[in-house]
């Protein structure tokens, strides 16, 4: 593997390389010493030869001196026994040089010592040949006896010769075979060893070059990561006291991650001691963690913080003994970091909310609270506190101290039902009174719903303070109570004026009738009743008109969705007879439904109708025209609140005796009669209850009139 | 004679009312047998006494003491044995919801009161007209409602 | 539970008298309205028996003649109303006098002698009585009574109706069903 390098075959190529040295060594080793044997060799066999030629030229001068004696003997010239002298010191000369050559060789040594007594025995031959020689000359015998013991000697130097030689010889030839067995093995077996160790070495460099390389490509890798990591690395070395403990770090190595944390860069900080670069870890206990570390040799993960301008970081770390030092590699919490984050941001939306909720608390006169169910345990807000008149917290919140607050009239209420809360599990609001610090009594509206949190549950819920409200409701109650007692005077005011009131008047009626009708009287006295009759007529006709107007005084509740159509239709058939009677010609267009009660619009039709009839023109045929049709409320031209966008407008319009506009207002109004004739009789009531039935309907009623041209009745319904 | 003397009963607890009824009954051709009783209470002991000869039409005030007219005319509609009775409600009121629930009640008349002597006169006679048909002319008298 | 039903007067008086004459064994002839022949001879016992019994129904024996003559009237002018089609060309005195060969004027006096009322006044009450019918069981709406009823027009008949009765047909028919309505106290 590329950055996984094998341990094994880099081993194996190094010892294969130390291999190969140990045998090219051996090699050389061997060669070595063969040479040096073989300059032995080659010298012994010259020395040998040397003894050789010393032999023979030992040997030639035996028979130098040997031919020269003979001559002397048979010339007897002097000058042959210089040359003998001469030969005889050559003779010395070799035989010293070989004894010098010999000198390690005994069995030579030994010849050359045998050499030497024969040489003397031959000189004592010759001189003793001489002597005689020269005293008789003619004693042939003893002549012929010295000759044949000189050729004895020489032989036997001959012998010693060949001994010697042979000697010599055979010394070569021992020393040639040492030279042969020594030098025999190297040439093949070095030749091959040395391939081999050049095969092994050419591969083991290949190996430790590919290594050398490979190892360089991790390095860069690793550099690589070392720099683009988000991971600190930083490497330590020990500093130690005199005591040879360690009192502090030296950093040595830091990677450029080091300046996202610290703001410093890796140049900056290098060499730098621990304590003064990072002084904070000699208080975390990091510091004692490296020392164990370096100690022990144990890697130790652990975690750490590291504070810069206020912003606190969370880094997990690992120690790593290296060498004599640590290895320290950081990386930043990121889970932490990204919770924290998220923390932060719901921290400020919280507080945010949390500022908006005790505003709204205060406003709204509210106050939250949170129960543990079965527990006695419980949170109030700030301003459930203040609603009680209390500063917050300025009592142990539970379900005791709080019960204690609750009005005793209400007590028993509110035990009951928070138990059947919390059995049901079901919170349902419920109104309580509560007696504040500031012995004031208010009214509690409480709401809550059960949640489960963290395997606990929880009871939350909000309390409101209704007190306010409670009072208006109570004033709103006390008010509808005086209006319906109102009403009921008025029903039975109505009652009173229906019956009570009508009762004597309809005697008086009937009484004047039957004096009218069956006492004689005088022509002034009936005159009189006459006017009594009439005073109780109109005043009957009051009673009747203001009982009709006052049953409109209350919007009905009975609005259903009515057809004005139908309506229309009944209201004609209930004025049938007038319509017949006045030849009254009518125009009805299709009409709407509306929302309204039935029998007010009835009413409604009933009267402008009648009005239509009654008040119509004796010079031309009466024409009554009815219309309707939507209107955007922008195009009403009349003032009024309108909420609808859209209206119906239905018009009533006559062709009668018409009015003066300017008196358009007070025709709605009660007992406004314009008209005195006494043709036109009429009570003053039926436009004024128009009135009242259009605005019980959110409509609005007005007219448009020109004496003796006719009037219109315009009325907007909302659509 | 085909008329025999009709019938009628008077409940009002109003004198004057029931002396006018009866000075108008006086007057009008129709002869007629009449009798009256001051409060619901005393009409309805008379209808239901027994052996009692029963009158063809009774005329109820709605407002009396004791027993008031919508609860006599309750009364004589829930009793099988008076289911030949014609009832007339004889008021002052004219609320629309005083005529419409006697009648849905099983009135057959509804009559106001009226503020002028003939005019009581005439009403009478014209009840008494109507209700002569009903008893001759095979009208259905389920269908028999009038309002004056 | 309530049932509502409609009644055919003739008809019904018709079988009453016919079974109460079989079960006295009287033979008998109808020779028109209200107007039987006694085929037997009665006697006087069995004529009062006879009053007796169909007195208990309803049935009246008229004995005395203007009585006789004014339930003739009453039921031709029935007739007329409800079965009669031809009657719708004729004025009701023409069709009358027709019908019981007697001057009209001579009805009209011993009519209203004996009722109290006219015979217009009755044709009135009598067709009011058959529109109530209609609008009550037959749903019928008031265009077709009309026409039923041979009126002129529709407000002709809501304003006899009005006049008659003192309340509008709508407000007759409101009242007729609510009381139908109502629950048995």
């Amino acid at each position: 593997m590329f950055f996984n390098p094998s341990k094994t075959s880099t081993k194996l190529s190094v010892i294969a390389l130390l291999i190969a040295i140990v045998i090219l060594l051996l090699i050389a080793a061997i060669s070595y010493r063969q040479t040096i044997a073989f300059q032995e060799s080659a010298e012994l066999v010259s020395d040998t030869f040397k003894v050789e030629k010393e032999i023979h030229k030992i040997f030639t001068y035996f028979t130098l001196v040997e031919s020269a004696h003979h001559r002397y003997l048979l010339e007897r010239d002097a000058k042959t026994m210089e040359i003998i002298a001469s030969d005889k010191a050559l003779l010395e000369e070799a035989i010293l040089q070989f004894k010098k050559l010999t000198e390690d060789n005994f069995s030579q040594q030994k010849n050359i010592k045998e050499l030497s007594v024969l040489r003397d025995s031959l000189y004592s031959n010759y001189a003793a040949l001489t002597d005689s020689l020269f005293l008789e000359s003619g004693d042939t015998l003893a002549e012929a006896k010295l000759n044949s013991a000189g050729f004895v000697i020489m032989d036997s130097i001959q012998e010693v010769k060949n001994r010697m030689i042979l000697e010599q010889e055979k010394l070569l030839q021992l020393r040639n075979y040492d030279l042969d067995a020594e030098t025999s093995i190297s040439p093949f077996t070095s030749f091959i060893s040395v391939l081999f160790s050049l095969f092994v070495f050419v591969i083991a460099f290949e190996k430790i070059n590919s290594d050398r390389k490979r190892l360089a490509n991790t390095e860069a890798f690793l550099q690589n990561i070392i720099t683009s990591t988000k991971y600190t690395i930083m490497h330590f070395a020990p500093v130690r006291n005199d005591a040879n403990k360690v009192i502090d770090f030296r950093l040595l190595y830091v990677n450029t991650s080091i300046q996202a944390i610290t703001g410093k860069t890796p140049q900056e900080l290098l060499g730098k001691l621990l304590s003064s670069a990072f002084p904070s870890t000699f208080k975390s206990g990091v510091f004692e963690k490296m020392v164990v570390c370096l100690e022990n040799g144990k890697t130790i993960d652990y975690e750490t913080a590291y504070n810069s301008n206020g912003m606190e970081t969370s880094f997990y770390a690992t120690a790593t003994k290296l060498g004599d030092g640590v290895t320290i590699t950081t990386r930043e919490n990121t889970v932490e970091k990204e919770a924290k984050k998220a923390l932060q941001a719901l921290n400020k939306k919280l507080s945010a909310q949390n500022l908006l909720l005790r505003e709204t608390e205060v406003i709204a006169k509210v106050g939250t609270y949170r129960r543990v169910k079965d527990k006695d345990i419980a949170t109030m807000s700030d301003n459930f506190y203040r609603l009680l008149d209390c500063e917050p917290n300025d009592f142990d919140c539970s379900f005791e101290t709080y019960r204690s607050f609750v009005h005793p009239d209400d007590l028993e209420d509110y035990k009951k039902k928070e138990k059947e809360a919390f059995n049901k599990k079901v919170y349902h609001p419920h109104t309580y009174r509560v007696i504040t610090k500031d012995k004031k009594v208010k009214y509690f509206e409480s709401s809550g719903y059960f949640i489960e949190e963290a395997g606990e549950e929880y009871l939350i819920g909000v309390i409101k303070d209704v007190t306010l409200l409670f009072k208006n409701q109570q004033k709103l109650k006390d008010k509808n109570l005086d209006l319906k007692r109102s009403n009921a005077e008025l029903e039975s005011f109505s009652r009173v004026a229906s019956h009570d009131l009508q009762e004597p008047l309809r005697k008086i009626q009937v009484f004047i009738s039957l004096i009218l009708d069956t006492e004689k009287l005088s022509e002034t006295g009936k005159s009189y009743f006459e006017k009594v009759r009439n005073s109780a007529n109109r005043m009957q006709d009051l009673i009747n008109n203001l009982l009709d107007y006052s049953r409109f005084t209350k919007t009905s509740k009975k609005t259903t969705i009515v057809d004005l159509n139908e309506i229309m239709e009944k209201v004609i058939e209930d004025q049938n007879v007038s319509i017949t009677e006045g030849k009254v010609k009518l125009l009805v267009e299709p009409l709407p439904s509306i929302k309204a009660s039935p029998f007010q619009m009835e009413q409604l039709f009933n009267n402008l109708l009648s009005n239509a009839i009654k008040y119509r023109s004796k010079d031309r045929t009466t024409q009554i025209e009815i219309n309707s049709q939507i209107i955007s409320r922008k195009k009403i031209p009349y003032l009024f609140q309108k909420k609808a966008r859209n209206y119906y407008e239905i018009s009533f319009k006559d062709n009668g005796i018409g009015f003066n506009q300017q008196n358009a207002t007070k025709v709605f109004e009660l007992f406004q009669r314009l008209h005195q004739n006494e043709e036109y009789t009429g009570s003053g009531i039926g436009l004024s209850i128009c009135k009242r039935i259009v605005e019980n309907h959110q409509g609005y009623i007005w007219v448009t009139s020109e004496k003796d041209r006719g009037s219109t009745f315009i009325m907007y319904f909302p659509v | 004679m085909l008329l025999d003397k009709l019938k009628i009963a008077l409940a009002d607890d109003d004198a004057d009312d029931r002396f006018l009824f009866e000075e108008a009954i006086k007057e009008i051709h129709i002869k007629t047998n009449l009798s009256l009783y001051v409060n619901g209470k005393e009409l309805m002991e008379h209808l239901t006494a027994p052996n009692v000869v029963l009158p063809q039409l009774v005329f109820l005030d709605l407002n009396m003491p004791v027993k008031n007219g919508l609860q006599c005319l309750k009364e004589i509609r829930g009793n099988s044995a008076l289911k030949e009775l014609s009832v007339a409600i004889y008021s002052t009121s004219c609320s629309e919801k005083d005529i419409e629930e006697t009648f849905v009640n099983g009135a057959n008349i509804y009559i106001n009161k009226p503020n002028n002597f003939n005019k009581l006169k005439e009403v009478i006679e014209r009840v008494l007209q109507l209700n002569w048909q009903y008893q001759t002319s095979y009208l259905n008298k389920d269908n028999f409602l009038l309002r004056i | 539970m309530k049932i509502y039903v409609t009644f055919d007067y003739i008809k019904i008086s018709k079988k009453i008298l016919d079974e109460q004459l079989r079960g006295m064994n009287i033979e008998y002839k109808f020779k028109g309205f209200g107007e039987v022949e006694i085929l037997n001879d009665l006697s006087q016992k069995k004529y009062n028996d006879l009053k007796e019994t169909l007195g208990n129904y309803g049935v009246t024996i008229v004995d005395d003649d203007k009585d006789e003559q004014v339930q003739r009237i009453k039921d031709t002018i029935t007739h007329m109303i409800y079965t009669d089609e031809e009657a719708k060309m004729y004025k009701v005195s023409t069709y009358l006098s027709d019908k019981m060969d007697v001057p009209y004027t001579q009805l009209a006096s011993l009519f209203s002698e004996s009722t109290y009322t006219s015979i217009e006044n009755f044709v009135i009450l009598k067709k009011i009585d058959y529109a109530k019918n209609l609008i009550v069981n037959h749903n019928l709406t008031l265009t077709e009574i009309a026409y039923k009823l041979n009126y002129s027009s529709v407000a002709h008949l809501s304003a006899q109706f009005k006049k008659t009765t003192g309340l509008t047909p709508s407000t007759f028919q409101r009242i007729i069903k609510k009381r139908r309505e109502k629950p048995n106290e």
